[in-house]
C-alpha cells in the first residue's frame, strides 16, 4: 500500500510535468520560450490582460 | 495594442504615443523612465529591432500607450527594422490604433543628425512634441541652443531632458495633456527624392545656424580612445585580449561561487536521498529534481560573468567599435559589417542574434548572418563547456599567466566564430553572390558605465537562467528520471537498473549511431531533451550517472569527477566538439522560421549544422583517439 501511494505521488508529479512540457515546447515552436533575456521580444505581439493596469503616473 | 481593454473606464483620455528618432539617441532610455518599464538600453545601434508597448498615465489623467521604436534616420526606410518604424507611423499594422501623437527623440549633442528626421514626421500630419535628449552631455560638451527660436522654426514644443537620469520627464508627460487625438490632419509625407533630401539639409542647416548660440566640441576623450582602439592592429590586440580576458575570469572569479553552489546542492541530495531510500518520490527529488536542475544551477557564476563583460561592453560604447574593427575580417568572408552585432548578441542567446539581422538592409546578407548566428557559443552551451573543461583538461598555468582551462574557453569560443566565418565564405561564394554593401556605423561616445543600468541588466540573464531551470529543464529532468527509471529491473537483473529503463533501452538503441564518433548511450539520450535546452544535457548526465548506482557517493562529490572516469579523453573532446557545431535549441529554429518567413532557411540550418557537427566531432574523436591511446 506504502509502495502504491508512492508510485502514484510519482505518476501524478510526472504527468503534471509533462503538460507543462508540452505547453513549454508548443510556445517554442513560436521560437517564444527560450527564456533568454530578449526573447520576450520574439513572442507573439498579443494584447495582454492585466488583473490590475500596471501603469506608471507621471508628475505626481 | 490597446490600452483600453485593460481599463473599466472608457471616458478617460486615451493617447497612442510613439518615439520616434535615430539610432542611440535615447529612445527606450526614456521610454523606460515614462513606462516603468525595463527594456534593454546600450550604447550602440540597432538594440531595438520590434516596437514594444508601454502605458503611463500623465498627471492630469490622460492614459498613454507609449510605442518605442527601432532607430532611423530617414522615413525612407531600407531594413526591416527601420519598416517596422515607418510602417507604425502610417499606421500599416492592422488591429492596431493610429498614432496619435509623435514623439520625436532627439540627440542633444548631435542636433544636425537628427532634425532632418523631425522635419519629415511633421510631414505626416501626426502632432510632434520633441524630447531633446542628453541635454546634460551637450551642456557638458558646451552647445548651447536657443530652444524658444528652434520650438518656432520646428513648429512643435520642445522639452529638454535627460533620460538616464530621468530629468525631464514630468515635464515631457505634462505636454502630452496638451494633444488629443482630432489633431491629426492628411499625411503630406513623401518619399523623397535627391533634390527633396538636398532641400532637407538646406533647412536642417539653416535652423541649425540660427538656433545654435554656441557650437560644442565633440567628446576629446572619446577622440583620444579611438586612437587606441580603433587602431588596426592595437585595436585588434586589445579586443583579443579583452576577450581572453572574459573567458579566464570564467575559470578564475566564477569558480568560487560556482564552488559553494555545488556544496549546498550536493548536502542536498546527501540529505534528501538518505531519507528512505526504497522510495521513488525520495528518489525523484534526490537524483531527478536537486541533481539534475542543481547540476545546471551550478554555472549561474559563469552566466554572470560573461553577461557582465558583455554589459560593460556594451554600455560603454566599445561594442560598436568592436564591430568597426571586425568590419574588415567580415568584408573578407563576404558579410556586411553590421553582422558583427547580431552575432556578437548570439554568445547570449541565438533568439536575439537572429532577430538583430533586421538592421541588416540586405536580404542575402541577412540570410548569411540568420544562417551562421547559431555557430555562436550561446550561454546556454557554456554549462557543458565549463562541465567538460573542468573534468578533462587540467587547471594549470601555461605560458606563466594563462589558465589552461580558460584559454580551452577561449578556443572553442573562438572556433564557433571561425567556422562561422568560413560558412558565411561558403554561402555567399556559392549561394547568394553579391556585391557586398559598405559598413555605415555611427560610433557613439564613450560613456562610463551606468551602475543602476548594469545592474538591471545582469539581473536579466540570471532570472532567465533561473526561471528556465525552474521550468523547462524541471520538467524535461523529472520526465527524464521517469524514463531512466521504469521499468525496474527484472528480479535477478546483473545490469544496474537504468539499463532496463526506456531512457537505457533508447539510448542503446540509437548508440551505434554515433557510436564512430565516441558517443556512449548516456550521452544519446543527453541529446535529445539538450533540443529543447542546451544546458539540459548536463542535467541529463547527471542524473543518469545517480541512477546508475555505480558510485554514488561520487555523484555528490561532483559530476565531472563521475565523467573522468566513465569517458576517454576523446568522448570528451567528440562531446565538446559537437556542441560547438551542432544545431541548436527549437525555439533558434522557430525564430529563424519566422524571421525568413520560411521553412526552407531553417531546414538548411539544421541539416549544415547537423552535418558539421558529425563530421568535426568524427575528425576530432579519430585524431584524438590515435594522440591519446
Amino acid at each position: 500500500m506504502k509502495h502504491f501511494i508512492d508510485f502514484s505521488l510519482v505518476i501524478v508529479i510526472v504527468a503534471i510535468a509533462l503538460i507543462f512540457l508540452y505547453r513549454s515546447l508548443r510556445k517554442s515552436g513560436d521560437g517564444c520560450a527560450s527564456g533568454c533575456s530578449s526573447c520576450k521580444s520574439s513572442c507573439n505581439n498579443s494584447i495582454k490582460q492585466f488583473k490590475s493596469i500596471p501603469i506608471k503616473t507621471q508628475g505626481q | 495594442m490597446d490600452i483600453s481593454i485593460n481599463t473599466d473606464s472608457v471616458t478617460e483620455k486615451q493617447l497612442r504615443v510613439a518615439l520616434v528618432g535615430k539610432p542611440n539617441c535615447g529612445k527606450t532610455a526614456l521610454f523606460n523612465a515614462l513606462t516603468g518599464s525595463r527594456q534593454k538600453v546600450a550604447n550602440y545601434s540597432g538594440v531595438t529591432v520590434e516596437k514594444k508597448h508601454g502605458y503611463f498615465k500623465t498627471s492630469q489623467g490622460t492614459l498613454v500607450t507609449l510605442v518605442d521604436l527601432p532607430g532611423t534616420y530617414s522615413l525612407r526606410s531600407r531594413s526591416p527594422d527601420e519598416k517596422v518604424t515607418r510602417d507604425v507611423v502610417f499606421n500599416q499594422f492592422n488591429q492596431e490604433k493610429p498614432i496619435d501623437l509623435i514623439m520625436a527623440v532627439v540627440d542633444a549633442t548631435n542636433l544636425s543628425g537628427c532634425l532632418r528626421l523631425v522635419l519629415e514626421l511633421k510631414q505626416t500630419g501626426i502632432p510632434v512634441v520633441i524630447a531633446l535628449n542628453m541635454i546634460d552631455l551637450a551642456k557638458i560638451r558646451g552647445f548651447e541652443y536657443d530652444l524658444e527660436e528652434l520650438s518656432r522654426q520646428l513648429g512643435c514644443a520642445i522639452i529638454p531632458t535627460c533620460a538616464i537620469k530621468k530629468r525631464g520627464i514630468h515635464e515631457l508627460a505634462n505636454e502630452i495633456d496638451h494633444y488629443h487625438d482630432s489633431l491629426v490632419t492628411p499625411n503630406q509625407w513623401r518619399e523623397p527624392d535627391r533634390e527633396m533630401v538636398r532641400e532637407y539639409h538646406r533647412q536642417v542647416h539653416n535652423i541649425i545656424r540660427a538656433v545654435e548660440k554656441r557650437k560644442g566640441m565633440p567628446s576629446l576623450w572619446s577622440a583620444k580612445l579611438d586612437k587606441l582602439f580603433l587602431h588596426p592592429i592595437l585595436g585588434l590586440v586589445i579586443l583579443l585580449a579583452i576577450l581572453f580576458g572574459m573567458f579566464q575570469a570564467v575559470f578564475t572569479w566564477a569558480t568560487i561561487p560556482q564552488g559553494w553552489l555545488q556544496g549546498i546542492f550536493d548536502s542536498a541530495q546527501t540529505y534528501i536521498a538518505g531519507l528512505n531510500p526504497n522510495s521513488f518520490v525520495v528518489s525523484l527529488l534526490a537524483n531527478g529534481i536537486i541533481a539534475g536542475v542543481g547540476s545546471v544551477v551550478v554555472f549561474l557564476p559563469q552566466i554572470l560573468t560573461i553577461s557582465l563583460f558583455i554589459i560593460l561592453l556594451e554600455d560603454t560604447g566599445y561594442m560598436a567599435r568592436a564591430a568597426f574593427l571586425m568590419d574588415k575580417l567580415m568584408g573578407g568572408v563576404g558579410l556586411h559589417g553590421r553582422a558583427f552585432i547580431p552575432l556578437l548578441s548570439s554568445f547570449a542567446c541565438a533568439i536575439p542574434g537572429i532577430m538583430a539581422t533586421r538592421t541588416i538592409e540586405n536580404r542575402k546578407d541577412r540570410l548569411v548572418t540568420i544562417l551562421i548566428s547559431p555557430l555562436m557559443t550561446c550561454s546556454a552551451r557554456l554549462p557543458v563547456y565549463t562541465l567538460l573543461i573542468s573534468a578533462f583538461i587540467p587547471a594549470k598555468t601555461v605560458w606563466g599567466f594563462a589558465n589552461l582551462q580558460g584559454l580551452v574557453m577561449f578556443a572553442l569560443f573562438a572556433a564557433g566564430i571561425i567556422f562561422g566565418l568560413v560558412m558565411a565564405f561558403i554561402f555567399k561564394t556559392f549561394f547568394f553572390k553579391g556585391d557586398r554593401q559598405p559598413l555605415m556605423l555611427e560610433l557613439p561616445s564613450y560613456k562610463a558605465p551606468n551602475l543602476y543600468n548594469v545592474v538591471m541588466e545582469l539581473i536579466k540573464p540570471a532570472k532567465s537562467f533561473l526561471r528556465r531551470a525552474g521550468t523547462i529543464i524541471l520538467w524535461v529532468m523529472i520526465v527524464i528520471w521517469f524514463l531512466s527509471s521504469f521499468p525496474l529491473p527484472p528480479a535477478h537483473a546483473t545490469e544496474p537498473a537504468i539499463d532496463y529503463s526506456i531512457a537505457g533501452i533508447v539510448g542503446k538503441f540509437l548508440e551505434p549511431l554515433f557510436k564512430p564518433i565516441g558517443f556512449n548511450w548516456q550521452i544519446v539520450v543527453a541529446l535529445i531533451p539538450g533540443m529543447a535546452a542546451r544546458e539540459v544535457a548536463v542535467s541529463v548526465l547527471a542524473t543518469i550517472f545517480a541512477l546508475s548506482g555505480v558510485s554514488d557517493d561520487a555523484v555528490r562529490e561532483s559530476l565531472s569527477t563521475v565523467l573522468q572516469h566513465a569517458w576517454a579523453l576523446p568522448t570528451a573532446l567528440s562531446l565538446i566538439t559537437w556542441y560547438v557545431f551542432a544545431p541548436q535549441c527549437i525555439s533558434t529554429l522557430a525564430v529563424a522560421k519566422r524571421e525568413t518567413n520560411s521553412w526552407q532557411w531553417p531546414v538548411i540550418m539544421f541539416i549544415y549544422q547537423m552535418i558539421l557537427a558529425y563530421l568535426m566531432s568524427w575528425i576530432v574523436f579519430s585524431i584524438a583517439g590515435h594522440l591519446f591511446r
